[in-house]
């Protein structure tokens, strides 16, 4: 023991260090792979909740979608709106030679059947989801086709702009001009 | 012999343990000591004794008890151990397919199925003074009042339902509140956006959400699609063990159904018919929409239609579906046929001049026209245009009962039309065999025989169609959850009569529609409007079933323009108060009806003129004081 001629094991401390370090970088990283782990699971958590969230919410506007595509809410809120069905329209037919034929008997839209609602947005009924077909809105249609055919024998005198609507479309159809008008169609 | 030395050199005595000497090592510990010696006794083999024979038979037995046990348990019964070790262990829970939509042609839904949440309590986790205060955190979520709920919260259990397929959001409220004991199910819920458009038609669900009626009945399996399972691992708690999660069988959705209706359409025809009905102090009315050339149904309208959201507006005294489950004497509007096979068979043309009296005796009874007249010289399209049976009748004498009837046969008068929707009327047509002789006095112009307002629309289709009748369908086509689209195979056009006498009968019936026809109503400025008017007697239960003069189902079939159809429209009203006639009622809602659906189609008008021939030989009065479509 008295001479090293070569020394037999690697010198302790650095092995103990060695040993220290991997122990301890060993701790932690299981630490922060545990961090890691839970943060992740923390955020898969929240993601969870805000997919369920944001599902129920296109859920929602799907729903709220479909009611606004069904027929009977739109004709309620075009009513509110002030629009009116337009009934049967007249037809122009120029013949080869220029000749105008005037089909159909054009006349102006009826007036709203139901007189829109001075508080309520119009957005807000599109919401209702089962908003059934009211009543009033069923009128419109008829009414609006009867004026026409009771007029039928007549010329429109006014463009179809001067409904009694509260609220005029700004652009519509434009009526045919009064020179050109024939009596009656092909009735 | 020389016994052994004792190391300490002393002999040792036979006999006599040797001495140990105090504080000696002894070396020979090894060596047994010398035993005394005992008397020999003679070799024997052991015998059996009762006990041990015993003690043997009776391990065996246990031997062979927990052998027999072994075989039983592992070999016999290892199933159902293997099952009951799996059910503690193994989870499987279902996993619900969503149902298909049922849309309209355009693909806008007419049914579909939201994700919803039942809410539910453990009335055990809550505290009766706690009752109230839960109600009124959630009467106005659940639109419940909260004494109900507290009512509820009240019952003795530990499951109480407090709403059904509440909405996500709402159901999202009601998590936030944080109550303790309160908790939800995911569940699914069957949305009409349209309410009552087309409900006839889509017919509704029941509450487990299986088809109750209409399309969701008819094509329920289609529709319910394959439900799924996931089946995990857990363990003894029920934890899942998360190494293990593994979905043994997805669930497969339902498929889509897309319809051939219009549902802007439908809606205003319902709107109509909800309007006209009351109008007129009718019980009820009934219309069907075709395309004139595929005969696809655009609407199959009643009024008084239910909400398919709501089971409970369902009328039990009537038919679901009654255009196509409930049949009527259509009239004269049936009277088309007659004039189409006349002409076919050659009998008569449009100008063919008929001496028509004001009634005629035929199978011993006497048949009148409905207005009064003297004898007058109509033409065939005089006689259609103003609907007179007499004349009628006098046509269908030269067809005779066989060819007659082989060609409401052709016209489907009787035959289901086979259309998709369950419980479709045949209607009704007496067999020949069973007519007697005043049968065929009373079947040209419609009465005695009985059709579903579809079917009435078919036989206009055929004219419509240039004389191929088209059996009318309602499913356009049917898409499942993996994308794929099936169209139902279109069925094969019947040839009822040549293009031709279509062509021809159409003429005519736009003479029904000018000035001196009998629906004028029905015609729409601007267009050619080809169609007919019906006004049926209606058997009266109060007087034996005979037929009652002021009981009338009143209606109209025809199509636009007359000289390209585009669709065909059939209206029934079941007897109105008001307007007995079936020009009075059904032609003025044709008009509005078919003005609506030429603008909504973008229907120009031809531009071409009626070549209408006069309805009657006019004497000079006559021709000073009628329209000139007249004479």
């Amino acid at each position: 023991m008295m001479s090293r001629p070569a020394p037999k094991h690697a010198p302790r401390v650095p092995f103990a260090l060695l040993m220290v370090a991997l122990v301890v970088g060993g701790l932690a990283t299981l630490l922060v792979l545990n961090t890691a782990s839970a943060a992740n699971e923390l955020k898969r958590h929240d993601l969870t909740a805000k997919d369920a969230d944001v599902a129920a919410k296109v859920e929602q506007l799907r729903n709220e979608v479909a009611a606004s595509q069904a027929p009977g809410n739109l004709a309620r809120v075009a009513a509110q709106l002030g629009m009116v069905p337009a009934g049967n329209p007249a037809f122009l037919q120029i013949a080869a030679d220029g000749k105008v034929r005037v089909l159909g008997s054009p006349a102006p839209a009826s007036a709203p059947p139901v007189a829109p609602p001075s508080s309520a947005h119009p957005h807000t009924s599109a919401a209702h989801p089962h908003g059934t077909a009211s009543k009033s809105a069923s009128e419109s249609p008829n009414k609006s086709a009867r004026s026409a055919s009771t007029s039928a024998s007549r010329s429109a005198s006014k463009p179809a702009s001067s409904s009694s609507a509260p609220k005029p479309p700004t652009s519509s159809t434009p009526a045919p001009d009064p020179t050109t008008m024939l009596p009656g169609g092909t009735r | 012999m020389t016994r052994p030395q004792h190391p300490s050199g002393r002999p040792q005595r036979p006999g006599t343990r040797p001495q140990r000497p105090v504080a000696r090592p002894q070396y020979n510990r090894s060596r047994p000591p010398a035993r005394p010696p005992r008397r020999r006794r003679p070799l024997r083999l052991g015998t059996l004794h009762g006990r041990l024979r015993f003690g043997f038979a009776a391990v065996c037995t246990l031997l062979l008890v927990i052998g027999g046990r072994l075989v039983q348990v592992q070999g016999l019964d290892h199933g159902r151990y293997a099952g009951a070790a799996a059910a503690q262990r193994v989870e499987t829970v279902p996993i619900h397919a969503m149902r298909g939509s049922i849309v309209d042609r355009d693909g806008t839904p007419l049914a579909y199925t939201s994700a919803a949440q039942d809410i539910t309590a453990d009335p055990k986790q809550v505290s009766a003074a706690d009752r109230a205060e839960y109600g009124a955190k959630l009467a106005p979520l659940l639109h419940r009042s909260a004494s109900d709920i507290a009512d509820d919260l009240a019952t003795p259990g530990e499951y109480v339902k407090l709403a059904s397929a509440v909405p996500q959001l709402t159901a999202q409220k009601v998590a936030d509140l944080d109550l303790v004991g309160i908790y939800q199910q995911a569940t699914t819920e069957r949305q009409y956006p349209g309410g009552t458009t087309a409900a006839n038609v889509i017919g509704t669900v029941h509450a487990d959400g299986t088809g109750a009626a209409g399309i969701e009945a008819k094509f329920n399996s289609i529709l319910a699609g394959h439900d799924g399972s996931l089946t995990y691992s857990i363990d003894n708690v029920g934890n899942v063990n998360p190494s293990s999660r593994t979905v043994s069988d997805p669930a497969r959705n339902g498929s889509t159904i897309a319809l051939t209706i219009d549902q802007s359409l439908q809606f205003i025809a319902q709107q109509y018919l909800d309007k006209v009905v009351p109008e007129s102090g009718a019980e009820d009315g009934e219309m069907a929409i075709l395309d004139a050339h595929t005969a696809q149904v655009l609407a199959l309208a009643s009024s008084g239609t239910f909400d398919a959201n709501d089971p409970n507006t369902i009328n039990p005294n009537v038919p679901i579906d009654p255009p196509v489950m409930s049949a009527f004497e259509p009239g004269s509007v049936q009277k088309a046929i007659t004039f189409a096979a006349a002409i076919q068979e050659h009998k008569i043309t449009p100008q063919t001049v008929i001496s028509v009296p004001n009634s005629i005796n035929m199978g011993g009874v006497n048949v009148s026209d409905a207005w009064w007249h003297p004898t007058e010289q109509f033409t065939a399209t005089g006689i259609l245009a103003e609907s007179s049976n007499v004349g009628t009748l006098k046509i269908a004498q030269l067809l005779g009962p066989t060819v007659w009837d082989h060609y409401e046969q052709l016209f489907g008068v009787g035959q289901k039309t086979g259309i998709e929707l369950p419980g479709e009327s045949a209607g009704y047509l007496p067999p020949m065999k069973d007519w007697s002789a005043s049968t065929f006095a009373n079947l040209p112009f419609g009465q005695g025989e009985s059709m579903t307002i579809l079917q009435l629309a078919s036989i206009y289709q055929t004219f419509a169609n240039d004389g191929v009748r088209v059996p009318p369908r309602i499913i356009k086509s049917i898409t499942a959850a993996d994308g794929t689209v099936t169209a139902p195979k279109t069925p094969a056009g019947v040839r009822v009569v040549s293009r031709h006498t279509a062509d021809t009968v159409r003429t005519m019936l736009e003479s029904v529609t000018l000035p001196g026809g009998t629906g004028t109503k029905a015609a729409i400025p601007g267009y050619r409007v080809a169609g007919k008017t019906g006004t049926a007697q209606q058997p009266d239960p109060n007087h034996g079933g005979a037929y009652s003069s002021w009981m009338n189902w009143d209606t109209f079939a025809g199509m636009v323009p007359a000289d390209n159809p585009q669709f065909v429209v059939a209206i029934m009203i079941d007897n109105p108060a008001h307007g007995v006639e079936g020009g009075d009622v059904a032609a003025p809602l044709f008009n509005n009806i078919a003005s609506y659906e030429l603008q909504h189609a973008h229907i120009a008008p031809t531009g071409s003129l009626s070549k209408h021939v006069p309805l009657q030989v006019c004497d000079a009065v006559t021709r000073r004081d009628s329209p000139s479509t007249v004479c």
